[in-house]
């Protein structure tokens, strides 16, 4: 804390401050001459009540000399400087102006948004401005958008970035801001700058808030403008589709975190499916809690779906009470079992084991959706919703079946064939090589186990399996298999010198996996349905394949993430057409067969056309608000807090938002007047003397 | 002319003797009759008899003309010797307001001469400051009260109070049975004064005190400092009253407090006057003492 004068001159006049002492001296030594009778009554006196003249005039001395002097620095303009980086009431400043424009700012207090009252107070900061300093102006959320090229002079300019400014739907990253408001000030040489941060102040924005000791330049004040309000809100998030044990059902689940003071009962929650209103609930929502709601409802026709779940509450925040999903045949990726052994009672059957370990309990909803059907009802199947079809112990395959399943092969489907006790080993012999990439070379009988150095193979499918586990299973009768051209073996039995699992290479870059195992998925060769790695072995096989027509990005973003699909099929045209929540449509070219979709900015639905051999498709995407941050807490950060956050001589200041914003800015960058609370001070000392004065007379 | 005489009021006239003739004059006719009655060889008037009375003093010839019993009054014959003392140094000079405490005095002394004289009591003055500056024997008659006049009026207050020195010598003059009425400020040395006081009690003499003192002495009105400066002797004082005024009070009651203890235990009656009480009241406290001694 520092002083300057506006009026540096009037400081000579500052020995006046001598006048109170002069003219005190001269009163003693001049005071009037009073005949009296006798005068050594009022030598007693005085003696008497010398201590308290003595201090009262002492007092009366200083409180005189404090008025001259305080009259001096009246005159002369003192200006306060509360902060050290100040330059001086002279000087030019650089303003980096910062707008949080995160969705957390979109909270509504008493009929205006922290967005609007941040806006508000961008303007108040250009109003303290002079036509000699410079001023920048970004919006920030997790990234900065600078809407001027380096610093201005015309706060005009500015201003129309201000009020043209709009609210995004990212989460907040406090850093982001800074960092380019660092950077351009870097270019600016030797003036007063300092970095205006206008946000809601709210917690998240501060997570792994951190910067090195060298990182900020501490000629720079950080001046937060604390625009926020505390508030409830409820917040929805993470809505997903799952399967129900009821068949023709979905399970939908919804994240609901309650931001509040207090417990909100039958809080309302709609799902909306495909545009129509699809299930309706109510949760309870207990402050600082989540609360995972669930909702049943019918899956509908279509191969894909979209949907969101709202909740229908009155909250500082409405932007995150919906989340949006979408159900899409790649997301519950179904498997296709083909008994070839079927028996009356399903327990005796080809496919039971397998089945139940793809599916383990159906009361939970999960991602694999396995499905059993004959050899038979195999050409009426639309192959292409299945990630794999997996051949149970199928004695041959005619020509029209073979036919479908290289077809859907070729299409990037994905086989398994597990070789039982039926198969004809004469038609499997005359496969197509890409449909059956082995020879069978005949059968082996005794009690084989799994070579445990062949565990170590690095095959994902091996990866989270318990090799302890894998090598305990015995097999009793297994098929001599040998790999055709581009096809691998990845395990052997332990002494056998033949391979207990292969699989080929793909024959195109859209086509997909076969993989071989030459012992049935039962119990008729082998008591692996009965070991613990069945389960895990299985699940991980399934996933493995479900994996062969994926995309890059998920199918769930959050705002502001880039959508990215690599398709996997051939005889895709030139570009994709994606639709955002708005209806505004943006052609998309193929990059190969790659998509990049950046314009994720509002959360929503978002369809995407495009057209393959089979003609035109429509697939979703939903992107969401990131509540995950918890930008959704309107939780404050602590003032005291604030300063911790930084290097140790990093001057921060945390002003409130007001109608006196500028004048505090300036006061704190330029110096606060002192004229008021001089000219106060000044009556006070006046009234001090005038009391003082008349007590010493009367 | 009102009840009493503003002390102020009185130098507007020249001739202050004339003045203390009309006031005594008026204040006695207002007078209890037991306070200024005496005995005295001289008629004044007939009362009926009544029991108790000498009988020598039946008027017999009115007893033979009229068959009533009438006594004959006298007035009384002065028999007391009464002195004054005035206290004429320069500190009886000051004066707050028109009249000062040495005007009150001599005024109150040629006020108290008069009474004296036509009591019959013989009136003796003694005017001093450091020594004794005039001293007029106690005598009779309006010839010497004149006497007693034009010595008052010709006396003016200057030099230093040699109070007890010059009580002491007061003392061996004034044996004569009397009465002495003191008129001072009581300034000096405050035991001394009040010890060689008691002396004038020798005999048979009563003796009056009265203190003269100026408003000003006894509050300390003063706003603005002031260096005051003794009329007498002493050494000057730097001061501000506002800021010693009470603790000056305090002292200045304490000394009167003490005074009036210590001369009410030696028999000395005490009064304080200030230049603003009326000379009535001085009167009023001489004459009741004065029936005191005679008694």
């Amino acid at each position: 804390m520092n002083f300057s004068f506006i009026n540096s001159g009037l400081l000579f006049a500052l020995p006046l401050v001598l006048i109170p002492v002069i003219i005190h001296l001269f009163s003693i030594k001049n005071s009037r001459v009073k005949k009296f009778p006798e005068t050594k009554y009022i030598a007693q006196a005085v003696k008497k009540s010398i201590t308290r003249i003595h201090l009262l005039q002492l007092l009366l001395l200083l409180l005189r000399v404090l008025i001259v002097a305080l009259l001096v620095f009246f005159f002369a303009g003192t200006v306060l400087h509360k902060n050290a980086n100040s330059a001086g009431p002279a000087s030019p400043e650089a303003y980096y102006v910062l707008l949080d424009n995160s969705y957390s700012m979109g909270a509504v207090y008493k009929n205006s948004s922290s967005f609007d009252r941040g806006k508000n107070a961008c303007l108040r900061v250009l109003k303290g401005l002079r036509k000699i300093d410079s001023v920048s102006f970004a919006l920030f959320s997790n990234i900065a958008e600078p809407k001027l090229k380096g610093l201005t002079s015309e706060p005009a300019e500015v201003e129309k970035k201000i009020k043209t400014a709009g609210l995004s739907a990212r989460s907040t990253s406090i850093k982001s801001g800074l960092s380019t408001a660092l950077d351009a000030l870097k270019q600016v040489p030797g003036v007063s700058k300092q970095i205006i941060v206008v946000t809601d102040l709210a917690l998240h924005g501060y997570a792994q808030f951190a910067f090195a000791p060298g990182e900020l330049d501490p000629k720079v004040n950080l001046v937060f403008i604390d625009v926020g309000e505390t508030a409830d809100n409820i917040a929805a998030a993470n809505a997903s589709a799952g399967i129900s044990s009821f068949e023709d059902r979905l399970k939908f689940k919804v994240d609901i975190f309650g931001y509040t003071a207090a417990r909100y009962s039958k809080v309302p929650v709609t799902l909306l499916l495909n545009g129509q209103k699809a299930a309706y609930g109510f949760a309870e929502v207990k402050p600082g809690r989540k609360t995972v709601k669930t909702l049943y409802a019918g899956a509908g026709e279509s191969e894909s779906s979209a949907g969101s779940v709202k909740l229908e509450v009155e909250d500082a925040l409405a932007l995150d009470n919906s989340s949006y999903f979408t159900v899409s045949g790649r997301q519950l990726k179904k498997i296709l079992l083909v008994d070839g052994d079927s028996k009356i009672s399903a327990f005796l059957s080809e496919t039971f084991y397998l089945n139940l370990a793809l599916n383990p309990n159906q009361r939970f909803s999960r991602e694999l959706l396995p499905s059993v059907c004959v050899l038979n009802e195999l050409k009426n199947k639309n192959l292409s919703e299945y990630k794999a079809v997996i051949l149970c112990n199928i004695p041959e395959l005619l020509p029209a079946e073979a036919g479908v399943l290289l077809t859907y092969l070729k299409n990037g489907g994905n086989l398994v064939y597990f070789l039982g006790d039926k198969i004809e080993l004469k038609n499997y012999a005359a496969l197509d090589s890409a449909l059956f990439p082995a020879v069978i070379r005949g059968e082996e009988e005794g009690n084989f186990k799994i070579d445990g150095k062949t565990l170590s193979s690095g095959h994902p499918l091996l990866k989270n399996t318990d090799a302890g586990k894998l090598e305990e299973v015995s097999f009793s009768r297994v098929y001599r298999l040998a790999p055709r051209s581009k096809c691998f073996s990845y395990l052997d039995f332990a002494g056998l010198n033949c391979p207990a699992f292969l699989e080929s290479g793909k024959i195109s870059a859209a086509s997909g996996r076969v993989l071989i195992f030459p012992f049935p998925a039962d119990r008729d060769r082998t008591d692996f349905p009965l070991r613990n790695a069945y389960l895990p072995f299985m699940q991980e096989l399934a996933k493995y394949l479900a994996e062969g027509k994926t995309q890059e990005s998920p199918d769930a973003l959050c705002a502001g993430e880039l959508f990215k699909r690599k398709f996997e099929i051939s005889g895709l045209s030139g570009s994709v057409e994606v639709t955002n929540p708005a209806g505004a449509v943006k052609k998309i070219v193929l990059q190969g067969n790659t998509f990049e979709y950046p314009f994720t900015d509002s959360p929503g639905i978002y369809s995407y056309r495009y057209a393959d051999s089979k003609g035109r498709k429509k697939e979703y995407f939903s992107v969401n608000l990131d509540t995950g941050s918890g930008e959704s807490d309107l939780k404050k950060l602590a003032p005291a807090e604030l300063p911790k956050l930084f290097p140790p001589k990093t001057f921060v200041y945390l002003l409130k938002n007001g109608k006196k914003t500028e004048r505090d800015i300036v006061a704190l960058v330029r110096g606060e007047e002192l004229s008021t609370p001089l000219l106060l001070a000044l009556l006070f000392l006046l009234t001090a003397e005038g009391m003082l004065s008349l007590r010493r007379f009367l | 002319m009102g009840k009493y005489f503003n002390p102020e009021e009185l130098t507007k006239f020249a001739g202050f003797s004339v003045m203390a003739g009309n006031l005594v004059d008026g204040f006695l006719a207002g007078l209890h009759p037991a306070l200024r009655k005496g005995v005295s060889t001289d008629f004044t008037e007939h009362r009926e008899y009544s029991f108790g009375d000498e009988t020598k003093r039946i008027d017999w010839k009115v007893l033979a003309k009229s068959d009533r019993y009438f006594i004959r009054e006298y007035r009384e014959e002065a028999n007391l010797s009464c002195h004054i003392l005035l206290d004429a140094s320069a500190s009886m000079d000051y004066a707050s307001g028109k009249i000062s405490k040495y005007k009150y005095s001599v005024f109150l002394s040629a006020a108290l001469a008069y009474l004296m004289t036509i009591q019959q009591d013989k009136t003796g003055l003694v005017i001093f400051d450091k020594e004794l500056k005039s001293l007029i024997p106690p005598k009779a008659g309006k010839k010497h009260l004149s006497l007693i006049f034009e010595e008052l009026e010709n006396s003016k207050p200057s030099g230093n109070t040699m109070l007890p020195e010059v009580l002491q010598k007061a003392a061996g003059l004034l044996k004569k049975r009397g009465l002495t009425v003191l008129i001072t400020d009581l300034y000096g040395d405050t035991e001394k004064i009040i010890r060689n006081t008691k002396y004038l009690l020798s005999g048979k003499n009563e003796v009056i005190v009265f203190q003269v003192l100026d408003e000003d002495e006894l509050s300390l009105p003063f706003k603005e400092s002031f260096l005051f400066e003794s009329l007498e002797e002493g050494a000057p004082v730097l001061a501000l009253p506002g800021m010693i005024r009470e603790e000056y009070k305090r002292i200045m009651l304490a000394l009167t407090a003490k005074f009036r203890k210590e001369f009410n235990a030696a028999g000395i009656d005490y009064t304080l006057l200030s230049t603003k009480t009326p000379v009535e009241e001085a009167l009023l406290f001489y004459l009741e003492r004065r029936a005191r001694v005679v008694g």
